[in-house]
This record gives structure tokens, sequence and C-alpha cells, in this order.
């Protein structure tokens, strides 16, 4: 494995016609499987980040190096062969609600599936393909909601078929955008725990900006704070009281035992 | 087989259009004669439908009932009333434009009645509570709702240029009585060229509402020459006599026995052009959409795909009739198809705007996974659009029963070819038994329509779809 999976040097975004840049000379690397918090008010930029880490939002200057090849400058067709290694679940869940649930999950495929077999797949899904889309959703602790219609689901429910479409994906890099926002407490912890779970136990890298900062500091042992656009604190982050213990340590006491997802090496092919 | 054959010949001699500066200039006078028409019928239209609708929109003693009157006029199409005109006032320009004038003054004033009903209570009881008077009170609603008097006002405008080919066709004069002239005389090259320079005009007088839309004081520069329209196409005869002799010989309204045995059977053909037309309509919009949809296709597909499917739907049904019952010869084929052709270009445009509204998000999500653009049209686009493509296909439906109707009057098929062919043989009393049965039924599409209107309430409807 690379030193480095992620490396932003310099990054400015300023789309046209805005004075300000959203994004201004931001400069952070990320290792392999590192699970960085990435915390701000809104309107810091941190949405705006993980776009141009995707390649979704152009960079007015500097370079974004993902596993080696560079996103900023890509044209399409390498750019979409990129944007299959990272999985991006996004603020709103944005899943389509008129298609069944494996149809969404599945929909994480798409990036290595050929055309012919993506149509054929929302006519006409086999067994197999329904397995994995059924390994995915027990992840998530949603195994009977396979062919549910994905409207029908609750808020909760959604954002974490949302992550299982991320699992399918099998990505090598997870950006989530503020993925606890619509959700209540009980259950934003449920969500945290689940995708820190998934990103240690499959050494996936984990990028999830979060407005709280005591729940950043419970998840992640890294912690990037953005303030009007500009990274100003980056690194291990611990309360006064909690400065002699691990940071990793406390949170992973929450997390339920490893034993609990063994299907995930499996799904995520490594 | 054969007829297919001697379709396609005669569909090859309709090309290549007959573009001689010759033909071209003689074209000036119909081509003024039909813009002359419209804009005096709908000077009329919107003088007395603005009062008229205010009235019934600030729900004046007896508006529900002028509401309902509204309504039943409405429901003659403007095919029937040129047929009725131009028995009483002859042919020409003078009958087209009364049956206009008489059609679109229902058609807006319910529209604007509709419009100012459902105006924003809370400033109108302040000015209220400020004394004023109902006139007041009304030219007080006209700037609340301009922006919609201005665009629907101006779609039925454009509706109107394209109505003005279909009273002509039956007498009422400009490029229609051209076009029938054409048809008849075999002089296919022609009715070509007639087609072309109706897509024009429908593409100019488009751009044309679409300027003065943001510059709405320039509409009263049009009312001198609209004026002068009214008083050059003022009807020249009308002999008091001879329209009561008429009315006369069409009453009472009767049908024989086999014409009445025929009915249940003329009905379901009827409705059975509207379906297939519909579903030929459909499956021409989809993959012209997919292409003239700004999200999915680069703009150098997608420009001129729009202006294709604009273009099919510039030729009213009735006068794709036309040509196809000259192609196709007389029957339900011709209708069926000549509602496919419109019903494309209508839905065409409909279901690309229903592929370009959709929420962003979820396609933006999908791509994010690297899918190919296939992909993120099938996975996220197709099924979000899915609900608004439904719902306008139903009301092309349901706007298909209505101008299947119309359309065999002209020779297409179904229950208005048995009224044609009544006028045809001057058999007036079966005529208007037939015109009075279309008119039922057209009334009964209407509230139909307004039924599904409401169901379908969350989704904002074009003006083509207000009705």
């Amino acid at each position: 494995m690379q030193a480095s999976m992620l490396r932003i040097d310099g990054l400015t975004v300023m789309p046209h016609g805005v004075k300000t840049p959203i994004c201004a000379d931001v400069s952070f690397v990320l290792r392999p499987g590192e699970r960085v918090a990435l915390v701000g008010a809104s309107g810091a930029g941190k949405t705006t980040l993980l776009r141009a880490i995707n390649g979704s939002m152009p960079a007015h200057s500097g370079t974004v190096l993902l596993n080696g090849m560079r996103v900023d400058t890509s044209h399409p067709r390498s750019l979409r062969r990129l944007r299959r290694t990272v999985a991006m679940i996004p603020q709103k869940h944005d899943l389509v609600p008129r298609l069944h649930v494996y149809q969404n999950v599945m929909a994480g495929a798409l990036g290595r599936w050929s055309a012919a077999r993506a149509l054929r797949f929302l006519l006409w899904p086999l067994a197999a393909e329904l397995a994995e889309a059924q390994r995915a959703l027990e992840q998530v602790a949603l195994g009977e909601k396979l062919r549910a219609r994905t409207a029908t689901l609750s808020g909760g429910q959604q954002q974490r078929v949302a992550i299982a479409r991320a699992l399918v994906q099998q990505p090598s890099l997870i950006l989530a955008d503020e993925p606890i926002a619509s959700l209540d407490p009980g259950m934003a912890r449920q969500v945290l725990d689940l995708l820190c779970t998934l990103a240690r136990d499959s050494g996936v890298a984990l990028v999830c900006t979060l407005h709280q900062p005591d729940l950043a500091e419970q998840y992640f042992p890294r912690i990037l704070t953005m303030e009007s656009g500009r990274l100003t604190k980056d690194g291990p982050y611990r309360l006064a009281t909690e400065a002699q213990r691990e940071p990793g340590q406390q949170q992973d006491a929450r997390l339920p035992p490893r034993g609990l997802m063994p299907d995930m090496k499996q799904a995520l092919g490594t | 087989m054969e007829s297919l054959a001697r379709a396609l010949q005669t569909l090859v001699s309709f090309l290549p259009p007959d573009l001689s500066a010759h033909y071209l200039l003689a074209l000036t006078g119909p081509v003024l004669e039909s813009i002359g028409m419209t804009a005096g019928a709908m000077l009329i239209a919107y003088m007395v439908s603005l009062p008229l609708g205010l009235y019934v929109g600030l729900r004046g003693p007896g508006s529900r009932f002028i509401g309902f009157v509204l309504s039943g006029v409405r429901a003659i199409p403007d095919l029937t009333l040129a047929i009725l005109c131009v028995i009483f006032v002859g042919i020409g320009p003078a009958a087209g434009m009364i049956a206009m004038a008489i059609f679109y003054t229902a058609a807006v004033a319910k529209i604007f009645g509709d419009l100012f009903k459902t105006a924003d209570a809370a400033p109108l009881d302040a000015i209220r509570a400020t004394g004023a008077s109902p006139v007041q009170v009304a030219l007080f609603l006209i700037p609340l709702k301009l922006n919609d008097i201005l665009s629907y006002g101006s779609y039925e405008f454009e509706s109107a240029v394209r109505a003005s080919v279909i009273v002509g066709a039956v007498g009422g004069g400009g490029l229609g009585a051209e076009l029938v002239g054409t048809l008849n005389g075999f002089d296919f090259q022609r009715t070509t060229t007639l087609l072309l320079v109706l897509i024009g005009i429908v593409a100019a007088v488009d751009a044309l509402t679409v300027r003065l839309r943001q510059r709405p004081v320039w509409l009263l520069l049009l009312v001198p020459p609209s004026l002068y329209a009214l008083w050059v196409f003022q009807p020249e005869q009308f002999s008091l006599l001879h329209a009561v002799h008429t009315i006369g010989a069409m009453f009472p309204p009767s049908l024989d026995s086999d014409a009445i045995a025929r009915l249940p059977a003329l009905i379901a053909e009827t409705c059975a052009m509207a379906l297939f037309g519909t579903v030929l309509g459909g499956i021409i919009a989809f993959p012209l959409a997919l292409m003239s949809a700004r999200t999915i296709a680069p703009p150098w597909v997608a420009l001129p795909v729009r202006r294709f499917l604009e273009a099919l739907r510039a030729v009213p049904e009735t006068v794709w009739g036309l040509v196809l019952v000259a192609i196709a010869g007389i029957g339900p084929e011709a209708g069926t198809i000549a509602l496919g052709l419109h019903s494309a270009g209508s839905l065409g445009r409909l279901f690309a705007e229903s592929f370009e509204n959709v929420d962003p998000a979820p396609v933006l999500a999908v791509a994010a996974t690297g899918a190919r653009p296939v992909a993120v049209v099938a996975y996220a686009t197709l099924p979000l659009a899915s609900a608004p493509i439904g719902v306008h296909t139903l009301f092309r439906l349901e706007w298909n029963l209505r101008q299947a109707t119309v359309v065999g009057m002209i020779g297409a098929g179904g229950i208005g070819q048995a009224l044609f062919e009544a006028q045809q043989l001057f058999f007036y009393q079966a005529m208007v038994a037939y015109l009075l049965i279309t008119w039922v039924m057209v009334l009964a599409v209407d509230q139909l329509s307004q039924m599904t209107r409401a169901r379908a309430g969350w989704i904002t409807l074009p003006a083509e779809e207000i009705r």
C-alpha cells in the first residue's frame, strides 16, 4: 500500500462569479484506512471540499491526488474510473424513491458494470446479484428490506441504504457528508457506529463531515477543522479530561465487537 | 400491401417543397389573412374575457352560471364553430374570425376566471378594508396576476395561430383555405411549403411572445393592426333570412335507426383512435425527449431535436389529418396517425421538461459512483421523472379523446367522420344530431380532465394543459 491514498496540496475552489473562495489553500494527506472527521460551522466549505475530492467540483488551483492520480485535471472518462474507488454518502442520502431498495443498493456497482448489464439488472436481476445486495444490506442491519420500495423506508433506514450502496461500490475511500444531519440523536450514534466499524474492519479510509465537535471527538482519531474555507486545525483532538486516554480507545469501546460483521471482508473484496 | 405502396408513393410526391419565389410571394396574402384573422379574433377575446374573468374571479352574482356557459361554449370544437359560421356568413375570413373570437373568448375567460379565483386573499381584503369599490378591487387584481395573464394569454394566442389554419380549412379563408386547395389539386409539394410556413409562423409567434412577456407595454402596439384586421374582415353579407332558413333545415336534429345502431361502434372507434394516437405519440416522443433534454444530451443534439418536436407540435391534429387523409385515404388510420404526430411534439417537449426538472441530488449521487451516463439516466433520471411523465400522458389521452372527435370531421374516422359525411351530403338534421353528440362527449371529457387535474395538483402544469 502507498503511504498516502489522498494528497491535497494548496486546493482552492472558487466557482465562476464568486468573489471569495469556498475552499482556500487546503492541504492535507490521508493514509489508507485512516478515519478523519471534518468539522466546522455550516458554510465553512466542508461539502465543497468533499465534492472537490471526488471531482464533482472543479478546482481553481492546487492539486488533488487520489491513489497517485490527479482528480482535478482528469478527463471525464478517467474521472469516472477514479470515482469508482470513492464512495460518496450524501447529506440527504439522495436515493431514488421509486426504485426498490436492491436497485438503489446495486447502483453502487454501476461503475464496474457494463451499460447492458446495468439495464438488464433493472428489469431482471440475477440471484447472485441479489445476494450481493442482501449481504450489503445485512451489514447495515436492513436485510429484510431487500425488495421494499425505497420511498416506504424511514429517514434512518434510507441513510443506511445509502451506506449499503457505498459498500457495494468496494471503495478505498468513503466520503460521508453530514451523514447524521437529518437523524435523531439515537439514530445518529447508530449510523456513526456503523460507518466507523465498517471502515475500521475493512481498512477503508473515511472522511466524514460533522457539525458536532463532541461526536467527532468520540468517534474519530483525527479531526480536521475548517473555518471559512481554511483548514485551521489538524490532529488528534483531546479534551483536557481525556488527555491521557488514546482517542481511538474510547470510541472503540462504544463500537460493537468485530465479530458482528462477518461478511465485511468478503463484500468489500479485501 | 398495395395500399401501403400507394401511400408511400403519395408521400414521396410531397417532396421537395415548392420554394419558388413566385409561390412564396403569392403566399403573403393568405399568411397576412391568417395572422389578421387571429389578431382580430384575439383582440375581441382578450377585451371581453378580461372583465368577464375578473367578474367570475371575484365571484360576482351569477358567476357560477357564467362559468357553466363558458365551459359549454369552450366544449364546442373550433372546427364545428367554423362550419356553423361559414353557413351563416358565407365562405371567407370573416367566418373564421368570428368562430375563433367565440371559441377563444370562452377559453380565455375561463382561464382568467380560474386565475383570479386563486389570487391571494390577504392583499385583496386589505384593499377592500380601505373602502375600495368592486371595480377598484378588480383593477388591483390585474397587476397581482399579470405574469400568469401574460403567459396563459400568449399561449392561447399561439394556439389561435394554429387554429386559424383549421378554421380556414373549412371555408374560413387564409392559409387553411390555401392548404385545402393544394390538397384537392394534388399540388402536394405546395402543401409541404404551407406546412413549413405554418411551422415558421408558430416559431416566430413563440419567439415574439417570449420577448413581449418581458415588456408587456409593447403589447399596446399590436392593438391598432388588430383593429384594422377587425375592420377589414368584418362580415360583408349576413342574410338573416338565409340564416333562419338554414337553421330551420337543421331542426329538429334526428338520426335514422341505422345511424343510431352504428353509434356505439363509432364512439368506440373514436376512443380507440385517441388511445392508439396517444400510444403512438408517446412512443415517438420518449426517445426524442431523452435526446432533447439539456441535462442529458449535448446541445448540438438537443437543439435540433427540440426544433423537430416544435415542428411536429406546430401543426395541429386537424391539419395533419387533412394531409394524412390525402395520403392514406379517409378512415381512422389517418386520424390516429394525425393524433400521434401532434402528440409526439407536445409530449416530447413535456417529457424533456420532466427529465430536466428532476431532483438533481439523486442523479449526482448515482453519477458519483462512476456510473456510465446511460446507467445514470436509467437508475436516476428515468425513475425520478416517471410520475410527471405518467400524468402528462394521461392528460394527452384526455385531450386526444376530445381531438379524436374533431379530427374525424375532416374525414379521419370515428364519430366525427359520420358528422363529416352528413355535412357533405347536406343531411343537416343528422349533422346537428352528431354535433350535439360530439359536444356532449367533449363536455364529458373536459369534466374528467378537471377531476384528473385536481388529483394531480402536486405537479405544476404548463399552460397547454390548463383547460
